[in-house]
């Protein structure tokens, strides 16, 4: 069971289950595993016949019931393989049989590079770097079994592990794909898009409110993200205009110069954007991977004619920022200010708010500021009058998402003949804090108001009361949700374009680093070379041996001068050592002649032979010697003085 | 460095899931590709640093026979403080000793279990260390030039004595002559003194009786000569000239234990070897062991070149793997010549011999008498 090829074969298995929706059939393949592998094992031999009939009806078998319970049926082979995994567990395997165990390991491993590919795949190739090798080793040990020197059970290496993760990435990241991620699902048709749904009624199904990422934005001040214009309002309802004025839009980069802006757009799920392409500003030139014909409206909106799925959507645009709209066609003029008539008491409430402001800009921020000051966020509020919503709202419920508040202000506007429209789409103001890019969720749908001033152009009013919406920092599903589009982004859709690019970037970058030290190579390499210096320096410092060595010679040292100190004291009491003598013949020659001071002359010739002769350090601590060398000095001027008188 | 099976097989599941890659459109299939080539590349980092870490110590030299093992131990050391392992140290292309694992800086004492089945000289300078570690897909390989070799002698087996011829009187000879002698092992009887006999031979319990002085005679030892030429030249057939060697070895201890001498000639190196009666075997199996083939082919020449080296008074034994009409006619013109020639031929080979020539056959493990 601790075999890493049985767990390899597990992990084959696991991946084979993952091919049903659920988790039923990779519970069933964990435990036909564990029941074959604790299974008593005897030494059958299995013909191949049997085991080709075994594969068969594994397929045969899985087909059936993968039809039957309505799952998938494209990996049904791989249920045949299952099984014959199964029963060649139930005896011991040959050489050979291992290999086969192996390869077919390999083959369920392949499915589930092919059917997961969300984080789970993550915890698949950690155990793929862990087993691969360490099934190889087994194989490879079975060889040396009987040799001399068997190979043992090795503990897990981390080292190797790391490598192969590297090298797996490498491959990931670096191996030409060619054809790889290339291709394209048909183009999608209709309006599949729920954010018109989403910002008319949040409270609604679907993906109302949903933290799912639909794409991220990359760009420097972003603004509110355009989608859709409701610039036409008949009989209680806001529309699209049905007739817009369409220009085709430029695909060729602007040159640069002062007042363009770039974004950059990467899209997780295009169908999600309908045929419209949210940007902010007026934008002059896009480009993109899965649309054709890209078209802008008079409201500023953009529109694609085609589109159609890829594994890694992307389009980026320039804006121009000094653009202006000055005038406007007198049919627009009529649309944009349409309007139900006011009632008595919407009316009384416009001249009571704007007071005596007259000028329109004015009274347009002074409207937009009293929505926000006064009136309160709130999603599932409770449905408004269709006889005249804009009364209830205005004067009772004063509450609501926003698109009441753009929907509000907007008619508002109209009432004092000023052309306004409602804008929905997107705001993208957080950022993910692994890539920096901007992530757009469906629940970042939102609704603004753009009215138009002569001599000033369009101009953007959120009537929404954003201090009282409701944002909670701490959302773990949030942060899942970004991890989850980094995930897509970059591994899952990391194609051919991706690797050049990365390639060109990573080339462009390696040439900057070469360029940057070729620059200043001549205080790198002082600093380097200081660098070493000191490296070698401490390594010689800390090195163990050198300093244990070193602290020995000091002490050998210090042992010698208080010997050659204690020989001194006592050539002056009259006994010289001789030069044939060693220490402890000089000592004995003291004891014979019993001379003073001979307890602390033993203090003193046991230390200096402890270090000077034996590895290790002596009974007599350096107190000791001090105090039998201060001894032997007193004694000596003692018998200086005595012999003086 | 070569891949292995189970590399070459690795290799193919790794192209084979590219190729599921871009069918499937599924990059991910890319990362079991690059398992398997990091897995590759330190395979080959891994064999190659456990054939140039690893230090061998044989024995210096060994000697055993056909079908025995070595029983001394080969000193093995990993230099390195890195593991290596999965090692095998082939000699002449066969597995002579392995090694799973070494931990670093790890010495090891092995006796190689290797049986060595066939005569020859296996020596180490030609030793060959493989390496496949730590995964089993690259093997790496390097020549080591050690010193010592196992020599491997032929296995005797008791055969019949060979014939002899020329005798002479040797101290000690196991053949009986018509002829007394004054000194040996058997007693013959007394016979009276003659002027120049050695006073230690006289019996003189004998002697003492009145009959004046009598001396002891024995019974005079004989032992005879016998020259053995071995075929080496021209042999494809390792086996058939191990047979041939091996009953050579065996005809040559047969005639040492009668007590003869024997001269051994080599065809192949036409080098005269002269074994007095009773000789330590070891040097004879030393050079058997030692023989090696002579591309050439066997003639009657060699042969008669042979027959001239040896004693003329030796009965000639020659130890074919094979014959052919020359060396026949040779063979038979020796014989014509007053010499005496047996031919020791394998069992199934064919010969048209005369009469004067005596044939034997041998198998494997028999001379038959």
């Amino acid at each position: 069971m601790k075999s890493a090829l049985n767990l390899l074969i597990l992990l084959g298995l696991i991946c084979q289950g993952l091919t049903w929706d659920g988790y039923a059939l990779m519970l069933a393949n964990i435990a036909l595993w564990l029941v074959c592998v604790n299974w008593p094992r005897r030494p059958v031999n299995i013909p191949q016949a049997v085991e080709g009939l075994v594969l068969v009806a594994g397929y045969v078998g899985g087909y059936l019931l993968a039809k039957a319970s309505g799952q998938s049926t494209h990996f049904a082979l791989g249920h045949g393989i299952t099984l014959v995994q199964a029963v060649r567990l139930l005896r011991p395997l040959t050489p050979r049989d291992k290999r086969f165990s192996l390869v077919a390991a390999f083959l369920h491993l392949g499915v589930g590079c092919t059917v997961v590919i969300d984080f789970r795949f993550v915890v698949i190739l950690l155990g793929a770097v862990w087993l691969i090798p360490a099934a190889l080793k087994e194989l490879a040990g079975d060889d040396y079994v009987a040799s001399g020197v068997a190979p043992v059970r090795q503990r897990f290496a981390w080292g190797q592990f790391t490598l192969l993760f590297l090298c797996a990435v490498l491959v990931f990241t670096f191996f030409p794909r060619g054809l790889l991620g290339s291709g394209g699902v048909p183009s999608f048709g209709g309006n599949q898009s729920s954010l018109l749904d989403t910002t008319m009624d949040p409270t609604g199904g679907g993906a109302a409110q949903s933290g799912r990422v639909i794409f991220e934005v990359q760009g420097d001040d972003l603004g509110y993200l355009r989608a859709f214009a409701l610039s036409e309002y008949v009989d209680g309802m806001w529309s699209v205009d049905k007739r817009p004025a369409l220009r085709r839009l430029d695909l060729i980069p602007p040159d640069s110069r002062k007042g363009h802006k770039f974004r950059s757009v990467r899209v997780k799920n295009a169908p999600h954007l309908g045929r419209t392409l949210p940007t902010d500003g007026h934008v002059i030139a896009l480009g993109g991977n899965f649309f054709n014909y890209p078209l802008q409206d008079n409201h500023e909106t953009l529109r694609v004619t085609t589109a159609w799925s890829v594994p890694s959507g992307v389009y980026e645009y320039w804006t121009d920022t000094t653009f202006s709209r000055k005038t406007l066609y007198p049919q627009e003029l009529r649309e944009l200010t349409q309007h139900p008539e006011p009632s008595p008491a919407v009316e009384q409430w416009l001249t009571n708010v704007l007071g005596n402001v007259t000028q329109p800009l004015e009274q347009a921020r002074k409207l937009e500021r009293y929505f926000q000051e006064n009136f309160t966020y709130r999603i599932g509020a409770p449905r408004l009058n269709r006889l005249d919503p804009l009364e209830e709202f205005l004067l009772e419920t004063k509450e609501g998402h926003c698109e009441r508040y753009a929907s509000s202000l907007a008619l508002l506007l109209r009432m004092q003949g000023i052309p306004s429209r409602v804008m929905v789409g997107y705001v993208a103001d957080q950022q993910n804090i692994m890539t920096g890019w901007r992530p757009v969720r469906f629940k970042d749908a939102h609704a603004w108001t753009e009215a138009w001033f002569a001599g000033t152009g369009w101009v953007q009013f959120d009537a929404t009361p954003r201090r009282t919406m409701q944002r909670s920092i701490w959302d773990p599903a949030r942060w899942l949700e970004e991890a989850d589009f980094v995930w897509n982004v970059y591994v899952v859709n990391f194609d051919a374009p991706s690797q050049r690019e990365l390639m060109r970037v990573g080339t462009q970058s390696v040439g900057e680093v070469f360029g940057w030290v070729h620059t200043h190579a001549n205080w790198l390499t002082g600093i380097i070379v200081v660098l070493m210096a000191g490296a070698l320096w401490r390594k010689r410092k800390l090195n163990p041996e050198l300093v244990a060595a070193r602290k020995r010679q000091k002490r050998l040292a210090h042992a010698a001068n208080q010997y050659g100190r204690m020989l001194a004291a006592f050539e002056k009491l009259g006994f010289t050592r001789a030069p044939q003598q060693t220490p402890l013949e000089f000592l004995g020659a003291l004891r014979q002649a019993t001379a003073p001071a001979l307890p602390e002359a033993e203090v003193i010739t046991q230390h200096f032979c402890a270090l000077r002769y034996g590895a290790d350090d002596t009974a007599v601590t350096e107190p000791e010697v001090d105090g039998a060398l201060e001894k032997l000095k007193k004694m000596t001027n003692v018998q200086a003085r005595m012999t003086k008188e | 460095m070569r891949v292995t099976q189970t590399g070459v097989l690795l290799a193919g599941i790794a192209v084979a899931l590219y190729i599921a890659s871009l069918t499937s459109q599924s990059a991910f299939l890319l990362l079991p590709v690059g398992i398997i080539g990091g897995c590759l590349v330190l395979n080959i980092f891994g064999a190659h640093r456990s054939i140039r870490q690893v230090q061998l110590k044989p024995p210096a030299s060994t000697a055993i026979a056909e079908g025995q093992s070595l029983s001394q131990p080969w000193h093995v050391e990993n230099i390195s403080p890195r593991d290596v392992g999965q090692l095998t140290i082939e000699s002449h292309g066969e597995p002579l000793l392995q090694v799973g694992l070494l931990k670093g800086k790890a010495k090891a004492n092995l006796v190689p279990a290797r049986q060595f089945l066939r005569r020859g000289v296996y020596r180490f300078n030609q030793l060959q260390l493989v390496s496949t570690f730590p995964f089993g897909l690259v093997k790496c390989a390097r020549q080591v030039a050690a010193q010592g070799e196992v020599v491997v002698y032929p296995a005797i087996y008791p055969a019949p004595c060979p014939k002899a011829a020329g005798f002479d009187a040797v101290v000690g000879g196991k053949f009986q002559g018509q002829r007394r002698s004054a000194a040996g092992t058997h007693f013959a009887g007394l016979r009276p003194f003659h002027a120049g006999d050695p006073l230690k031979q006289i019996h003189w319990k004998s002697s003492s009786k009145g009959r004046g002085l009598m001396v002891k005679t024995f019974e005079e030892e004989l032992s005879g000569r016998v020259a053995i030429l071995t075929d080496a030249v021209g042999v494809t057939d390792t086996a058939a000239l191990d047979d041939c060697l091996r009953a050579a070895g065996s005809l040559i201890f047969s005639a040492l234990d009668a007590g003869h001498h024997v001269e051994w000639v080599d065809l192949a190196t036409q080098a005269p070897e002269l074994f007095p009666p009773f000789t330590d075997g070891q040097e004879i199996l030393d050079m058997l062991a030692r023989v090696e083939v002579l591309v050439s082919e066997l003639d009657g020449k060699r042969i008669t070149d042979a027959a001239a080296l040896v004693s003329r008074r030796s009965a000639i034994s020659v130890v074919l793997t094979q014959t052919n009409a020359a060396v026949e006619e040779a063979l038979e013109h020796l014989a014509a010549s007053g010499r005496s020639v047996t031919v020791y031929l394998p069992e199934q080979a064919i010969e048209n011999l005369g009469g004067s020539v005596v044939v034997r056959r041998y198998s494997a493990q028999e001379v038959f008498a």
